[in-house]
């Protein structure tokens, strides 16, 4: 496709270079065993919260498992998880398109037969892909779960769903910072700050007039997710997430087009 | 195979290229010239067909830069000031890179990486990660990038920027191989470089081209005569009233005595005359002696200068305060 002309190589480049970036080792070694301790921690939690739940509810003479351990469980280490990509997207992305500006080599790019959707395409996919990469081990702590006899395999079915489109969402804002800037600390930085604005948008909903309070609930990132962690998929969230790493998408190639005809060095 | 006419690039209200025409033939070398911030960098890059002109019509083997970039890409291979290289990536991966950016048809890219790697000598350091290379040998591997799809045109920013003698020379003798099945065109506001390396320079000077000729004729035309610089010992007073009765000899000057008693003297010979044989004979005759004599040709540096004087008079000025 005329439109996405290039993108293979270069988003082959780009996990081929994330696979040999000590960086991006160090963040993935943090980030599963972040991830294994917070998951060990949540589930001891709402295990003695169920076994107490349980215990209570005999007092009382009803019978047992009155909360659903698993679900909460489930629930938690989604968010969990969520937060973590928080931090960890900005670092994933900072140097996608800086560091391309900033060694020259967005140079070698614009002066090849590629495009702007290609370089743009190749990149997101070369990040997205390492980011499920990064994610996919954690699917499977779930069957910790099951091995204990309790699992709910359809939340963590929706939640890692709903973790992946967000995990779109917000690369697709990274990377149009890092478009934007030849420094990647800045494009780190730019990247949280981006992604907080869109996490906390709609923190003050209560205090504004009624006709804005929905509008902010549905500009938030994190509002989006709550269908998808107890084990809903809503097209509301899925259209969400969509549009929202769209935009972002068209921003960055936007940016492209401008450095294209400016030259990297006047940015 | 370079056509420019009225090219002009501005940014915002800033014109980095005002107005520039020049044509390159197929197989020619060509240095662009000019003081930093000339234009010499934007105008290589709107030739590469990865910048839009603002102005103008730039075509490269007959197709237009603005209505077909791709074309113009497939025919130009490019080096920018700083090679573009991925630092993690080993020599050859990157080029296999590169051969799949440029759309090299996937049956020909191994044979293709092979023969850039022969052509800039890297086959030992093919399988070294670039980070780890000399600034020589970075270079080298920029140039092997840009001849890797076998372009027409050759785009060379700078080759020779920030190199030690050695690899300089390294790099002009790779160039010069190049130069054979290639059009040429590169860029240097160092002048020795230039003019060890290209048939023809093409001066720009603030967003415009000052001068376009070959090395020779450009230096004939602002030197005026030949000039020739004789080392005699004897009477100062008496060379002096002598010097200028030579036949042929416009205007005579004894300079200094940097060796004691042995005279300096600069001689600026009548157009299309050479004085030298002339000069000895007159000096032993007249009972000097005739220590050593060669001929000074007007110097790039000098030519330069004054090419671009016109409205840098101003740091020219500050230099010279601070010199």
């Amino acid at each position: 496709m005329k439109f996405f002309r290039g993108a293979w190589p270069i988003c082959k480049r780009e996990l081929h270079s994330y696979f040999v970036s000590p960086v991006a080792y160090a963040l993935t070694a943090i980030f599963w065993l972040a991830e294994g301790v917070f998951f060990v921690s949540i589930l001891g939690f709402w295990a003695a919260q169920g076994r107490n739940a349980d215990a209570r509810a005999q007092e009382f003479g009803a019978d047992g498992n009155l909360l659903n351990v698993p679900a909460m469980v489930a629930g938690a280490f989604l968010d969990v998880t969520v937060l973590m990509l928080l931090f960890i997207i900005p670092i994933i992305a900072m140097g996608l398109l800086s560091e391309e500006k900033r060694r020259g080599t967005m140079e070698l790019l614009l002066t090849s037969p590629v495009a702007n959707g290609g370089i743009l395409l190749g990149k997101f996919l070369g990040a997205y892909i390492f980011l499920l990469f990064m994610l996919a081990p954690t699917y499977s702590f779930q069957f910790v779960m099951a091995h204990y006899g309790a699992n709910e395999p359809g939340i963590f079915a929706t939640g890692y769903i709903g973790i992946a489109l967000m995990a779109a969402a917000m690369l697709a804002a990274t990377l149009w910072v890092s478009s934007v800037t030849k420094n990647q600390i800045v494009a780190a930085f730019g990247g949280y700050g981006v992604l907080m604005v869109f996490w906390f948008i709609d923190a003050p909903a209560n205090l504004l007039p009624s006709v804005w309070q929905d509008t902010v609930r549905w500009m938030s990132l994190n509002e989006h997710f709550g269908d998808f962690r107890v084990g809903v998929l809503s097209l509301r969230d899925f259209n969400f997430y969509f549009w929202f790493a769209l935009m972002f998408l068209f921003l960055t190639h936007t940016a492209l087009g401008s450095i294209r005809w400016r030259g990297v060095r006047s940015s | 195979m370079i056509h420019v006419e009225n090219l002009a690039k501005r940014f915002g209200s800033i014109a980095a290229v005002d107005n520039i025409s020049f044509d390159v033939e197929a197989g020619e070398v060509v240095g662009l010239l000019g003081p930093n911030g000339a234009g010499k960098s934007t105008t290589m890059r709107i030739l590469t067909g990865a910048m839009p002109p603002t102005e103008g019509i730039v075509q490269v083997a007959g197709h237009d830069v603005a209505t077909t970039p791709l074309e113009v890409k497939a025919r130009v291979g490019y080096l920018p000031e700083v090679p573009p290289l991925y630092p993690e990536m080993k020599v050859r991966n990157y080029l296999r890179f590169v051969a799949e950016l440029k759309r090299v048809p996937r049956k020909e890219r191994a044979g293709r990486v092979d023969s850039a790697l022969a052509r800039c000598w890297l086959e030992e350091r093919a399988d070294q990660p670039i980070e780890q290379l000399s600034k020589g040998y970075k270079q080298r591997v920029g140039l092997a990038q840009a001849i890797l799809h076998d372009p027409d045109l050759l785009i060379l920013d700078e080759p020779t920027s920030g190199l030690d003698p050695r690899q300089i020379i390294e790099v002009r003798q790779l160039i010069r191989d190049l130069a054979g099945d290639h059009t040429v065109v590169l860029s240097s506001h160092i002048l020795s470089e230039i003019a060890a390396s290209v048939e023809r320079i093409i001066v720009i000077n603030q967003g415009r081209v000052v001068a376009a000729d070959s090395v020779d004729r450009l230096a004939q035309r602002f030197s005026g005569g030949e000039h020739v610089t004789a080392q005699v010992r004897g009477d100062v007073d008496a060379l002096r009233r002598m010097l200028p009765n030579v036949a042929g000899v416009a205007s005579a000057t004894v300079v200094d005595d940097p060796e004691a008693g042995v005279w300096r003297c600069d001689l600026v010979a009548e157009p299309d005359i050479d004085i030298r044989a002339g000069a000895a004979a007159s000096i032993v005759k007249a009972g000097f002696e005739l220590v050593g004599m060669s001929r000074s040709e007007m110097g790039l540096e000098e030519i330069f200068l004054r090419l671009t004087e016109q409205g840098t008079n101003d740091h020219a000025k500050s230099d010279n305060q601070a010199a």
